[in-house]
């Protein structure tokens, strides 16, 4: 490459930095503050010691059912729940929750896969189910 | 080009055919995470928010919403509303980078208007289902936004001064 080259390629590259040097400040600060809440939430995740769940699904905020998750078996129990637009098959075992079939287009909800994890949620927007996952707490139970 | 007329009529149809095919092809490409997609339909919103100003922009955008909930059969639904209400917070947060604050790039531009969309979609999500556990998805729908926001952000920068594209969204008679 010649001198004359590197001279005429210099200020571009200048340039095209300080153009969009509010973008990359924008997208600096935006990414930031999702990984503190991305590092946050791992934090969160590895301080639950307990391994005894429960799930507690519901439909448009309304309660279904709540299951107790460490009493299930080691093999998949299914069973049928009505969405706001469709049927869902939910499966469960120890300590785990799955949707096993949705009439939803997406399909989003059986992507998830097996879930055993607090706080880690399930949803199927389409249908207006939401299944949350929590740690049992036996303290509870213990003082009543 | 006059509102109404012809001409105008037949190249927001175009502009709508072109959103909404990228709107639909983008709907079967599966995150993982309800919600996220590429953000494919908003380099058309960006590109006409530039050329044609802010009507013509809001009137793609709603229509291809509507349009793409009913070939993809969410219309009404949960999906549909998440979906309505990200594409307007990030239309309208778009078009103040856009219009007002000027320090912004389009690629500034579409990476506000990707990070809001999320946002939108999961604060919509926190009151439908009256839990702020849906936060879950957050950081890594956030994340995704803010990487296919800056891609579409160049990708429209790069359009935008394409002269041959100027040429045709200005219609030089």
């Amino acid at each position: 490459m010649t001198e004359e080259a590197v001279q005429t390629q210099t200020p571009k590259k200048k340039n095209f930095f300080l153009k969009h040097l509010f973008d990359f400040l924008l997208l600096g600060v935006l990414a930031l503050g999702t990984a503190s809440a991305y590092i946050v939430r791992a934090v969160q995740k590895s301080q639950v010691k307990s391994l005894d769940l429960t799930a507690r699904i519901t439909k448009l905020g309304q309660e279904l059912m709540t299951i107790n998750l460490y009493e299930e078996g080691e093999t998949e129990r299914n069973f049928t729940i009505e969405g706001t637009k469709g049927k869902l098959t939910i499966g469960v075992k120890k300590n785990a929750i799955h949707v096993h079939d949705a009439e939803c287009p997406g399909q989003e909800c059986v992507h998830e896969g097996w879930v055993s994890e607090p706080n880690h949620p399930i949803i199927c927007a389409h249908n207006g189910i939401y299944i949350s996952i929590s740690s049992y707490n036996w303290s509870e139970v213990i003082i009543r | 080009m006059k509102r109404g007329s012809i001409k105008w009529i037949t190249v927001h149809a175009m502009l709508l055919s072109l959103a909404l095919a990228l709107s639909i092809v983008e709907s079967f490409i599966p995150f993982g995470i309800p919600g996220a997609k590429l953000g494919l339909a908003n380099l058309v919103i960006l590109i006409v928010m530039h050329f044609y100003g802010f009507f013509s922009a809001l009137l793609i955008n709603v229509l291809r919403v509507l349009i793409a909930s009913l070939a993809t059969g969410t219309f009404l639904g949960m999906g549909f509303v998440m979906s309505l209400s990200g594409a307007m917070a990030s239309f309208l947060l778009m078009y103040v980078a856009h219009r007002w604050i000027k320090i912004f790039t389009p690629v500034g531009v579409s990476i506000l208007g990707a990070y809001s969309h999320s946002l939108a979609q999961i604060l919509v999500a926190v009151i439908y289902y009256g839990t702020w556990g849906v936060f879950y998805y957050f950081p890594l729908m956030a994340l995704i936004s803010l990487a296919t926001g800056t891609i579409n952000g160049f990708a429209v920068e790069l359009l935008i001064n394409n002269r041959s594209l100027q040429r045709t969204m200005e219609l030089k008679r």
